[in-house]
């Protein structure tokens, strides 16, 4: 299916919410809404789902094996080649098998037909055993899971993720990137509205950054993420420390190099990969520390944030790199803009993955 | 002088006897209340269905006097069935005065609002979203409703029951659509109302412990059905 959307409009009790989105799904692949909240993310999906009628602006579908492009609204045979699961998904009222078989039944699909599809999921989903469990008493990552499953066995040309893996156990939100991947490389064409920048990073093939009720940026994730504007996306979405670079080797160490600065990490991942560090795993220190963390950087501090009860101080150490520490420490070390000073840290404080794949 | 352990004891001689006209008086009783529930929750549902999933300009409106005709005393609906289907009256020519199916009309009139009621709140408190993910799951305008029914069965019930409690308790309205006729149009609350009136407690403390009973069992039963549409 590839669906053109055209000078989209939507506004919500005279307050617009998206003002002029035009954009096109047509290659295979996963494609990430990224956008401040109440950015209309969520307000598009739907509208390409064909859950909400746009105000202004024209839609096109065109399905595998039709000739051109139908310009529709509401017609229940596009909307049954397209899957949206909302979040937080929502179950209904009956068993997991129930949960999974619905759209089946919709669709007058024989019963051992729907055995076999809800079995299927079951299974790819790390849900077996899970048919007869009441769909409701699930937890979250379980219930995002059945409802990934629900659409998986209707076997749709288009799936619609809202935040799908926000607020989910880890094993969950890796199972459920694993399963979007599976579906991307089925041909499938994935959509996903996400404030996971990780996520994005890892999964997504093509970027739509939604702001102020218009796509301000777009383009593939490569481009949008790391060739555009960093700092921006860093800020944008509370992403600190992020760098790309290579891992090298000295003697039986792993080094990261991203300019002319290198420390040590612990990964066994080789060639160009990314780099990231929680500013409150690093610790500032006036003189040069010896201690069993592996990294020690001198730097000048160049700027200073107070964040909540935080500050945030970011030092030039050859990078940009943000440190969080308390204001007690700020004012006990006596530091100011252009102080010298050392940025202290573990080797396996360091986050490093490759770019095309999961961690 | 009136003895109540002798009465309670009659009472209770009379149902164990299986006394026929006592049991008559309780078939037709359950029989003509479960019609009316039945009649009334067949209408209530499509009703609450088109006033909650439509959005219409007054919907608010459309609730809040569906809400007020609760109200309705109940002696008020008898008055306005008898003037209706009495011998002169508009519907005078159906000849249903002091039948079972005036007592099922003016009951199934009586329920309406209340049963409406309940399957608008239980249709409204179903989460907007759960409707759009049958939708999104493919499913159409019938099996939409089907799958909001399901999704809302137990409150149905609940709301089913409700009135048919209301209904069987109904004395006054019943008396004046029915007639009391025995044999015919007596049932257990107008039988109460009449042999306690004529001192014959025997035959009402019989036919109020069989209330009673029937009663409290439907109040279980609702209860339990709440306990499962709550969850």
């Amino acid at each position: 299916m590839k669906i053109v959307a055209q000078n989209i409009a939507k506004s919500f009790d005279g307050q617009a919410v998206l003002k002029d989105v035009s954009l096109t799904i047509d290659a295979t692949g996963i494609y990430a809404l990224v956008g401040p909240n109440g950015s209309g993310k969520t307000t598009l999906m739907r509208i390409l789902a064909l859950l909400e009628k746009s105000d202004g602006g024209t839609l096109k579908y065109k399905t595998r094996g039709s000739e051109g492009y139908d310009a529709v609204v509401y017609s229940p045979g596009i909307r049954k080649k397209m899957g949206l699961i909302h979040n937080p998904a929502v179950m209904l009222s009956g068993t997991v098998r129930y949960n999974l078989e619905y759209g089946l039944r919709v669709r007058g699909v024989s019963q051992s037909e729907r055995r076999r599809r809800s079995d299927q999921a079951l299974e790819s989903l790390s849900l077996r055993g899970f048919g007869k469990r009441e769909a409701r008493t699930l937890s979250a990552g379980e219930i995002q899971r059945v409802a990934l499953g629900r659409v998986l066995v209707l076997d749709p040309e288009v799936v619609f993720l809202d935040e799908p893996t926000a607020n989910l156990d880890p094993l969950s939100a890796k199972l459920i990137e694993k399963t979007i991947l599976e579906l991307a490389s089925r041909g499938k064409k994935v959509v996903l509205a996400t404030h996971n920048i990780w996520q994005v990073e890892r999964i997504a093939n093509r970027v739509w950054f939604l702001n102020d009720g218009v796509i301000s940026i777009s383009g593939t994730a490569q481009d949008v993420l790391h060739k555009g504007d960093q700092a921006f996306w860093g800020k944008f979405l509370g992403r600190d420390n992020m760098y790309i670079g290579k891992i090298g080797k000295l003697e039986n160490r792993k080094l990261f190099k991203v300019d002319r600065v290198s420390f040590e990490v612990v990964t066994e991942l080789e060639g160009q990969v990314m780099a990231s560090l929680n500013p409150t795993e690093i610790i500032l220190s006036s003189q040069k520390l010896v201690s069993s963390a592996r990294n020690v950087l001198e730097g000048v501090v160049t700027e200073a944030v107070s964040e909540g009860g935080l500050y945030k101080v970011t030092l030039d150490v050859g990078v940009a790199l943000d440190v969080a520490i308390t204001k007690a420490s700020w004012d006990e070390m006596g530091l100011h803009k252009g102080s010298r000073v050392y940025a202290v840290f573990k080797a396996s404080s360091v986050r490093i993955w490759k770019e095309e794949n999961g961690e | 002088m009136f003895n109540l352990i002798q009465s309670l004891q009659q009472a209770l001689g009379l149902l164990l006897k299986f006394d026929p006209e006592i049991w008559q008086i309780v078939f037709l009783s359950l029989q003509v209340s479960f019609a009316s529930s039945l009649i009334a929750v067949v209408l209530a549902v499509p009703l609450s269905l088109a006033i909650t999933q439509n959005e219409f300009r007054g919907k608010r409106i459309v609730i809040g006097t569906v809400n007020s005709f609760i109200a309705v005393p109940a002696v008020v609906i008898g008055l306005v069935c008898y003037l209706l289907l009495s011998r002169s009256g508009p519907l005078g020519f159906w000849r249903l005065l002091y039948t079972p199916s005036a007592i099922i009309i003016a009951q199934t009139l009586l329920i309406i609002p209340l049963m409406t009621g309940l399957c608008i709140s239980a249709l409204q408190s179903l989460g907007h979203r759960v409707k759009e993910t049958m939708i999104t799951l493919g499913a159409g305008r019938w099996r939409l409703i089907l799958g909001i029914m399901r999704e809302v069965r137990f409150a149905l019930a609940a709301a089913f029951i409700t009135g048919f409690s209301r209904v069987l308790g109904e004395t006054g309205m019943t008396m004046m659509v029915g007639g009391n006729i025995k044999g015919d149009t007596r049932v257990m609350t107008t039988a109460i109302a009449l042999e306690t009136i004529k001192g014959n407690f025997e035959l009402g403390i019989a036919l109020g412990l069989v209330l009673l009973i029937v009663a409290i069992g439907i109040n279980i039963i609702l209860q339990a059905v709440q306990g499962r549409a709550g969850r």
